[in-house]
C-alpha cells in the first residue's frame, strides 16, 4: 500500500517536470520563431501551434501537484476561524468535492477524446495535427487529479501535504 | 420541465380549435444558435433575421436563442459543440469545418468559383448535395452556405500583379490550404493570434495578411497596409449547420418552417456578399489603399502558380474531394 | 438561479475548496440542473481545451516563468534596490518604489498578474522587512499590479481590438496617459499612507552603484518595448524574449544559475502557472452556462434599455461591470459582454477608444474584488500568511482612487483619446 502510495507521488511529480518542460519548450519555440522570422525572414509554420499545445498540457500535467502542493489559491476566510476539529471535516468534504470536479473532467474528457479520435478532427494549420493528441492532456491531467484528491483523502485531516513531494 | 411543455403543447392545441392538420400549432421549441463573427457583418444580419423570422412565423413556439459575436462560442470550439448538442445551430466557417469534413476544404481551393452566380448554383445542385451528405455523416445537417464572399491578399511591400511579387513576403495567414498558396507563390505563412495582427501589419511584423475586403475594412487594415491586391482567389462560405440527433428530432412542421426560412436567408446573403464586396474594397480605396484588380487575361499564370495546392487539397479530401473538382471542372 | 450561483459559489469557497475548483464544480452543477442534466457534459473538455487555445494566452506561463528567473537570480532584488536608494528618503519612499517597479514591469508585460507576481516577490519581503504595515504593501501590490493591464502592451486591449474591430494600436496609446495618471495617484497615495516611514538618504555614490547594479534589469523593458515598437515580435512574443533574457541575466551576468536554482524555478513557475490557468478554466466553464442560461446578457439588457438619458445607461453598465468583475475572470467579462456592450456604446454616440479604457479601468478592478480577483490570488500565493480579506481591505482605497478616476475619464475623455488623435 505504502509503495503504491509513494508510486503516485513519484507520477504526480514527474507531470509537474512534464509541465515544466513544455513552460521552457513554449519559450524556445516562440524564440526561435521569432528569431527565425524577424532575421532571417524564414517564419515557422509550427511553433505557434505547438506552443499552444504545451502551455494546454502544462496545465493539465501540472495541476495533480500545485494541489499536493496546495498551490490551488483557496479562499481561508472560514477555515482560520475553526478549530482542528471542523477543519479536519472541511478538508475531508472538500477534497471529496475536488475529487467529484477531477472524476466529471477525467471521464467526459476520455469519451470527448475518444469522439475526436473517431471523427479524425485535426488542426486547421499546415501541420495538421490529429487533435485527439493534444486533447490528450485533459484526460491525463484529469486522471492525476483524481490521483491528488484521493491521495490528500488518505492523508486525513488538515495535514498540509506536499513536503514529501 | 418535459411534462409541462408537452401540457402547454395540448392546452395551446386545444385554443387554436379550428378543424386540424395543417393550421395546429408549431410545437414547443428552443434552439440555441451561437456564431462568432461581428454582429455588423452581413452573414451576422442575415443570421439574426433568420432567427427573428422563424420566431415569428411560429408564433414564438420556436423559441431562437441567439448567441452572437463569439459570446457562447469562438470558430475553434464550434464544430464540436454542434456534433455533441452544446447548442444546437452554429455557423462556422468552411475552413474549420474541413478539419472535421476534409472535403469541406473545397472552397480554399484556389479560383475554383469565377462569379457569384457560380457559387449558388454549385451548392444547390450536386456539388453541395455531396458536401452535405459528408457533413451528415459526421452528425451536422448543413441548413445553408453562408456566402462571406471573395478573399484578397493585402501587403505593404509592394503592388503584387504576378505570383512571382510575392517572393520573400510574410503573409499572415490562417488555414492549411490558404497557407499552402502562400508558399507556392513564394511567399512564407506567418501565424499570429488574431488580435495581434493589426500591430503587426503596422510594425512590419509581417508584410501581408489575407482576408476578405469586408474583413480588411472592419479590421481598419487600409490604416496600416499599403496594397491591395484583388485577384478573387477563394471563395469563403460559412455553413449554418444543426445537430443531426437534434433535427430528426424536431416535427416535420418544424423542420419545413426552418428549411424555407434557411432558403430565403441563404439567397439574401449570397445578394449582400457581392454588394459588400465591391463597396468594401470601394471604400478601402477612398481611405488610401492602392487597388489591383487582376485583368482575366492574366488569370491563368495565377492559377497555375496555384496548382500544388489542389494537389494538397486532393491529398486530405481523397475521392470526395476529386469528385466535387470534377462537378466544378464540368461545368 | 442568479441566487443558487452566487450562494453556491460563496458557499463553496467558504469550505475551502480552491476557487479554480469551486467554479468549474459550480458550472458543473449548473449544466446540471438547469442545461439538462448530464447531456451539457460533453461541453465541460471543450470549453476547458478552448479556453486555453489561444496564442496570446502563451506569453502568461512564460512571463511566470521570467518573473521567477528575476527574483531567483537576484535581478529583481538589485531593479527594486535601485529603486529604493533613489526613493527611500521620501515619506513612504518604498512605496514609492514598488509602484515605479511595477510601472516598468507593466511595460514589459500585458498582464497585470505577471506584474503583481514579478514585483510582489521582491517588494513584499522587502518593504514588510523595513517596517511597513503589511497590509498596506498587499494592496499596494494588488493595485499597482493592476496596471499591467492599463499601460500597454495589454491582454485584455488585445482582446477588445479583436472582439470590436478597433484597431489594437489606437487602444495601446490610448492607454498611455491614463496609465501614468493613475500611476502617479497611486504613488501619491501610497506615500501619503505611509509617510510615517522614512528612511536615512542613500550617497549619490550608493544610487550611481546601485543603478550600474541594476543595469541588466533596467535594460529588459527597454529591449522589450523597443522590440514590439519597432515589430521585430509581438507583445506575446516578447515574453519569450524576455525569459530568454533573463535566463541569459542570470547566467552570464550574475553566474546564479545553479541546478538547484532552475530546479526551483521550474516548481515554482509550474504552480503559479497552474493555478492562473486552472482559474481561467474554471472562469471560462462558469463563463459558458450562465452565458447559454443568459443571465449576463439579461443583466446588461435590463440595465440598458431604459428609455434614459445616455449617461445613466453608462452609470448602470459600469454597475453590471463592476458587479460581473466580482465573480468572473477579466477575458470572460469581455468575450460575454462586449458583444452586447460595443453596439450600445456606439448608439449612445460614445467614442469607443474611449470606452475601452473606461472599461480595462473595469477590469482592473475586476483582478481586485473578491470573491474572485486573480491578482488577490496571486498575492495570497506569494506568501502562506497572506489571507484575502488582508489583502482585499488593503486595496480598497486604491478600488476608490480607480473609481474616481474613471468619474474623472468620464468628464475628461481627452486624457484618453488625446495621443491617439494626434499620434500616428
Ligand atoms: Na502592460
Ligand atoms: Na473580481
Amino acid at each position: 500500500m505504502k509503495k503504491v502510495y509513494h508510486f503516485f507521488d513519484l507520477l504526480i511529480k514527474l507531470g509537474a517536470y512534464v509541465a515544466g518542460s513544455l513552460i521552457m519548450l513554449t519559450t524556445l519555440m516562440v524564440f526561435y520563431e521569432v528569431v527565425s522570422r524577424s532575421f532571417f525572414h524564414k517564419p515557422t509554420s509550427w511553433a505557434t501551434e505547438l506552443s499552444i499545445y504545451a502551455v494546454i498540457g502544462s496545465c493539465f500535467l501540472g495541476s495533480a501537484y500545485a494541489v499536493r502542493t496546495y498551490s490551488h489559491i483557496t479562499v481561508d476566510l472560514l477555515i482560520n476561524a475553526v478549530n482542528d476539529r471542523v477543519k479536519t471535516i472541511l478538508a475531508y468534504l472538500t477534497n471529496s468535492l475536488g475529487l467529484l470536479f477531477s472524476i466529471i473532467l477525467t471521464v467526459y474528457s476520455y469519451l470527448h477524446v475518444m469522439k475526436t479520435f473517431a471523427l479524425g478532427v485535426t488542426s486547421s494549420s499546415l501541420l495538421r495535427i490529429p487533435m485527439y493528441i493534444p486533447e490528450s492532456f485533459l484526460p491525463i491531467g484529469g486522471g492525476l487529479l483524481c490521483i491528488a484528491f484521493i491521495m490528500q483523502l488518505i492523508d486525513g485531516g488538515i495535514h498540509e501535504g506536499g513536503e514529501h513531494i | 420541465a418535459c411534462s409541462d411543455a408537452e401540457g402547454e403543447t395540448t392546452e395551446s392545441k386545444g385554443d387554436s380549435g379550428d378543424a386540424g392538420g395543417s393550421t395546429e400549432e408549431y410545437e414547443a421549441t428552443t434552439i440555441r444558435l451561437a456564431y462568432n463573427l461581428p454582429q455588423d457583418h452581413h452573414i451576422s444580419v442575415g443570421i439574426e433575421q433568420f432567427a427573428e423570422d422563424i420566431k415569428e412565423k411560429s408564433g414564438g413556439k420556436v423559441d431562437m436563442q441567439v448567441y452572437p459575436a463569439g459570446q457562447l462560442l469562438s470558430d475553434k470550439d464550434m464544430n464540436q459543440s454542434i456534433l455533441t448538442g452544446g447548442v444546437e445551430m452554429g455557423v462556422n466557417s468552411s475552413t474549420l469545418w474541413a478539419s472535421t469534413v476534409p472535403a469541406m476544404g473545397i472552397f480554399d481551393v484556389p479560383y475554383i468559383f469565377n462569379d457569384y452566380s457560380a457559387v449558388g448554383k454549385a451548392v444547390n445542385g450536386e456539388f453541395g448535395d455531396k458536401l452535405r451528405g459528408a457533413m451528415e455523416e459526421k452528425g451536422a445537417k448543413v441548413l445553408l452556405f453562408a456566402d462571406y464572399g471573395y478573399v484578397q491578399f493585402a501587403n505593404n511591400k509592394r503592388q503584387l500583379k504576378s505570383p512571382e511579387d510575392f517572393k520573400g513576403l510574410k503573409i499572415r495567414s490562417i488555414g492549411d490550404l490558404p497557407s499552402e498558396l502562400i508558399q507556392a507563390y513564394g511567399a512564407s505563412p506567418v501565424f499570429m493570434g488574431g488580435g495581434e495582427v493589426y500591430m503587426a501589419l503596422q510594425r512590419d511584423t509581417v508584410d501581408g495578411a489575407t482576408s476578405g475586403t469586408t474583413a480588411m475594412l472592419q479590421r481598419k487594415y487600409d490604416e496600416v497596409t499599403k496594397y491591395l491586391t484583388i485577384n478573387n482567389y477563394a471563395y469563403l462560405e460559412f455553413l449554418l449547420a444543426v445537430n443531426k440527433d437534434f433535427w430528426d428530432g424536431l416535427p416535420e412542421k418544424t423542420q419545413a418552417l426552418i428549411e424555407e426560412t434557411a432558403k430565403e436567408t441563404e439567397e439574401w446573403i449570397r445578394e449582400q456578399a457581392e454588394k459588400e464586396d465591391s463597396e468594401s474594397a470601394k471604400a478601402l480605396e477612398e481611405n488610401g489603399m492602392d487597388v489591383y484588380v487582376v485583368p482575366e487575361e492574366d488569370l491563368p499564370e495565377w492559377v497555375e502558380a496555384a496548382a500544388p495546392v489542389r494537389e494538397a487539397y486532393l491529398k486530405t479530401a481523397g475521392d470526395l474531394g476529386q469528385e466535387l473538382l470534377d462537378i466544378i471542372d464540368n461545368e | 438561479m442568479n441566487i443558487f450561483f452566487a450562494g453556491g459559489m460563496g458557499a463553496l469557497l467558504l469550505l475551502g475548496l480552491p476557487v479554480a475548483f469551486t467554479l468549474g464544480l459550480l458550472a458543473i452543477a449548473g449544466m446540471y440542473f438547469f442545461n439538462g442534466g448530464t447531456t451539457a457534459f460533453m461541453q465541460i473538455p471543450i470549453i476547458s481545451y478552448k479556453s486555453l487555445d489561444d496564442f496570446s494566452l502563451t506569453a502568461l506561463p512564460m512571463y511566470v516563468l521570467m518573473s521567477q528567473v528575476l527574483v531567483v537570480s537576484g535581478v529583481g532584488r538589485d531593479l527594486y534596490e535601485m529603486a529604493s536608494r533613489w526613493f527611500r528618503h521620501f515619506p513612504g519612499g518604498l512605496a514609492i518604489a514598488t509602484i515605479f517597479c511595477c510601472t516598468i514591469f507593466s511595460a514589459i508585460s500585458g498582464s497585470s498578474v505577471a506584474t503583481a507576481v514579478t514585483v510582489g516577490a521582491v517588494a513584499l519581503p522587502e518593504m514588510v522587512k523595513r517596517g511597513y504595515n503589511r497590509r498596506h504593501v498587499l494592496g499596494l501590490l494588488a493595485a499597482g499590479g493592476t496596471l499591467g493591464i492599463l499601460i500597454p502592451p495589454s491582454i485584455p486591449m488585445i482582446i477588445y481590438g479583436s472582439v470590436t474591430g478597433e484597431s489594437v494600436g489606437k487602444l495601446f496609446v490610448a492607454g498611455i496617459i491614463p496609465g501614468i495618471v493613475l500611476t502617479l495617484s497611486f504613488m501619491i497615495f501610497s506615500a501619503y499612507q505611509t509617510r510615517h516611514i522614512k528612511d536615512i538618504p542613500a550617497t549619490w555614490k550608493e544610487r550611481v552603484e546601485a543603478s550600474r547594479q541594476a543595469i541588466w534589469g533596467l535594460l529588459l523593458p527597454i529591449i522589450i518595448i523597443g522590440g514590439i515598437y519597432t515589430g521585430i515580435f509581438t507583445p506575446t512574443e516578447a515574453a519569450a524574449i524576455g525569459v530568454v533574457l533573463s535566463f541569459a541575466i542570470a547566467a552570464f551576468v550574475y553566474r546564479n544559475l545553479t541546478l538547484p536554482n532552475l530546479k526551483n524555478i521550474i516548481f515554482q513557475t509550474v504552480k503559479t502557472n497552474t493555478m492562473i490557468l486552472f482559474i481561467i478554466i474554471g472562469a471560462m466553464l462558469l463563463g459558458f452556462i450562465l452565458t447559454i442560461l443568459q443571465i449576463p446578457q439579461t443583466i446588461v439588457n435590463v440595465a440598458t434599455t431604459q428609455d434614459i438619458s445616455p449617461w445613466v445607461i453608462f452609470i448602470l453598465i459600469n454597475i453590471v461591470l463592476l458587479i460581473l468583475g466580482m465573480f468572473l475572470e477579466t477575458v470572460s467579462i469581455l468575450v460575454i459582454t462586449l458583444p452586447i456592450l460595443y453596439p450600445i456604446i456606439i448608439a449612445l454616440g460614445f467614442d469607443p477608444i474611449w470606452f475601452a479604457i473606461i472599461m480595462v479601468i473595469n477590469m482592473e478592478l475586476a483582478l481586485i474584488s473578491p470573491p474572485v480577483g486573480l491578482n488577490l490570488f496571486v498575492l495570497k500565493g506569494l506568501n502562506k500568511e497572506n489571507t484575502i480579506s488582508e489583502i482585499v481591505k488593503g486595496v480598497v482605497p486604491y478600488a476608490v482612487i480607480m473609481l474616481v478616476f474613471m468619474v474623472i475619464l468620464s468628464f475628461f475623455p481627452q486624457i484618453a483619446t488625446v495621443l491617439v488623435d494626434n499620434v500616428k
